[in-house]
């Protein structure tokens, strides 16, 4: 467990730092310079040209970079071009509401889509079946951001009883900061949880074809003995990679989803700094999101290595 | 050619076959008739600003209502599906066709070709779809082409896996061994071996591809960094909605509406085609 572990860890690494030089690049390519769009439309060429050097873009790119990513590493991100507040303190500002969001959400998504999942399966080819699959099917094609604002016209518009946007502080009122996220969660989490029940129920079915479910019910035991005992945690190996997969998409769609409901997380921050051509933002939080969607996936690997030796065996070879 | 027209056919007829082809054939076949007729279709120009009917409710004249320029709303809707099928078609096609090429060299060749372009299908994969987009449109400006080629570069690894792994497993079947024996050069093999068995997983992920790349392209063109006014979308529709929820709902409801029906249909499409092609695990779960 210990070489794999170390052999995954060891591969993720070039895939982060290339991923990082990609964002990077975003500087360089963007139309306009970045020295005079930070020094103001009224500078003079002086004072440009004090800028790009404070910047440090007179340097060599593979420089830049390489001072960007030691500094990034560190958590300095350099300041904002607009605002001119470190980017640091900005993400530190946005980061709670959005690991709020997306933990609740994948929550959400993982409770409601392995049940109804398992559900379907232990009732396979019945009308309950029949009725979750199409749902399902229907939901993955409900964008989100079309959910969120079905969501607010339904329950803020129309009926009044939940918040159309924004949120409140979890801590101090946690009532009111539940109902500023159900709409939010829902909408995340409804695409996630339809994916998830499908592959669950296809999962379970595919476990209970084995011989030792056959043994189990053989020596007598109750039929829901059998599905929690043996069906359901030898299909939930597979499922685990799946909410993964989920939880890392779940990410890029928040960047859509928060900026529905006006949640003052890291994806309205994102969207806001494209719009605003702020790119010091961009590059920071796009950083973030990457590096959380491969540590994501590098958690998931080696927790599917964890559950089931066979994987550990194959990277050996 | 002749073999290719009669065995589309064949699908087709299967297609409509299957329960959920059916529905989600229906569906998508609407609204490429839609794209196709909608200049015959639409009952006003989706462009035209009558600033005498502005945020009008559905009526007899305007049967969706018109939004905050005094535009058809019905209008816009129909000709919104020309963008989203453009860009879902061109995401499909362009992405499909490097990719598979790509796929093709990488399992027959293997060696450092193998390795160079599964690495790079790696870096790829490793950001979330919708920020591989994000990142071009950033860097190229927002548009129709943009998007579309963006989306097109997001899913080329996605075909170049699956067809990678199609190609590993046919290459060691009998025929394709005699024929590399017999000295058949690599084209023809590659050409009537390999692309022909392998393309069943790569038509059931084009379908998949077609929703995915519809799907962020609404969501780019919501955010306003998709496709640009005044070409109607309905991503685009529904980030104009946003400001006028309380007075005007129909504007949210319309486009959404249409979107998420042509979505669907493509779900069903899929599930159908995964079906019949009988590919199973191949074909990678939604990215």
């Amino acid at each position: 467990m210990l070489k794999y572990s170390a052999l995954r860890i060891l591969k993720s690494l070039p895939v982060v730092l290339i991923s990082a030089f990609v964002v990077f690049s975003i500087m360089l390519l963007v139309p306009g310079d970045p020295a005079l769009m930070r020094a103001g439309p009224d500078a003079t060429p002086v004072e440009v040209a004090a800028v790009r050097q404070e910047m440090g873009l007179d340097r060599p790119f593979v420089e830049q970079f390489g001072r960007w990513f030691v500094l990034a590493v560190r958590g300095d991100f350099g300041k904002s071009f607009v605002s001119r507040v470190p980017v640091s303190e900005l993400i530190a500002n946005r980061l709670p509401a959005t690991l709020q969001l997306a933990t609740l959400a994948v929550f959400v998504a993982a409770l409601a889509g392995i049940v109804s999942g398992v559900f379907a399966a232990t009732r396979a080819r019945s009308r309950a079946d029949w009725g979750i699959s199409v749902g399902a099917a229907v939901t993955i094609g409900i964008p989100d951001f079309w959910l969120g604002t079905l969501g607010i016209l339904v329950f803020a518009v129309w009926l009044g009883v939940l918040p159309p946007g924004g949120n409140a502080d979890l801590f101090g009122d946690p009532l009111l900061a539940l109902q500023h996220l159900a709409l939010p969660v829902i909408a995340l989490a409804a695409r996630p949880a339809a994916v998830l029940s499908r592959f669950t129920r296809a999962a379970v079915l595919d476990v209970a074809r084995e011989e030792m479910v056959w043994t189990a019910r053989a020596k007598g035991l109750p039929e829901w003995r059998v599905i929690t005992r043996h069906i359901v945690p030898n299909a939930l190996i597979p499922i685990l990679t799946v909410l993964a997969v989920q939880f890392g998409q779940m990410l890029a769609a928040a960047v859509v989803v928060e900026t529905v409901f006006a949640w003052p997380g890291l994806g309205s921050l994102l969207v806001g700094s494209i719009l605003g051509r702020d790119y010091s933002v961009v590059q920071a939080v796009m950083l973030m999101l990457v590096v959380a969607f491969i540590l994501i996936n590098l958690i998931a690997d080696l927790l599917y290595a964890r559950l089931d030796p066979r994987i550990r065996a194959g990277l050996g070879k | 050619m002749n073999g290719i027209a009669s065995s589309s056919l064949l699908m087709i007829r299967r297609i409509f076959a299957h329960p959920m082809g059916r529905v989600g054939g229906s569906i998508v076949l609407f609204f490429l008739v839609v794209a196709l007729f909608v200049p015959l279709l639409a009952p006003f120009d989706p462009a035209f600003q009558d600033a005498d009917n502005e945020l009008v409710p559905p009526d007899l004249t305007h049967w969706l209502g018109t939004d905050q320029f005094g535009r058809d709303v019905l209008s816009r809707v129909l000709y919104a599906s020309q963008a989203a099928i453009i860009v879902g078609c061109t995401a499909s096609i362009l992405g499909g066709s490097v990719g598979v090429l790509v796929g093709l060299l990488a399992g027959y060749f293997q060696s450092w070709v193998d390795t160079l372009a599964m690495r790079a299908a790696d870096m790829i994969l490793a950001f979330p779809g919708l920020l591989v987009a994000l990142l071009f449109v950033i860097v190229l400006g927002p548009g129709l082409l943009t998007v579309s080629v963006a989306l097109a570069i997001a899913s080329t690894p996605i075909f170049a896996r699956i067809t990678r792994a199609s190609v590993l497993q046919i290459k060691q079947r009998e025929y394709v061994l005699a024929a590399i024996q017999f000295g058949s050069p690599t084209g023809w093999i590659m050409r009537q071996h390999l692309l022909r068995n392998c393309a069943s997983p790569i038509i059931v992920q084009a379908s998949l591809i077609i929703g995915i790349s519809v799907l962020a392209e609404s969501g780019l063109s919501f955010l306003g960094l998709g496709i640009q006014p005044p070409t109607a979308s309905w991503g685009l529709m529904l980030n104009e909605s946003r400001g006028f929820l309380y007075d005007a709902p129909w504007l949210a409801l319309a486009p959404g509406f249409a979107l998420s029906l042509f979505l669907i249909g493509l779900v069903f499409l899929s599930d159908a085609l995964r079906d019949i092609l009988d590919v199973g695990d191949l074909v990678e779960a939604g990215r």
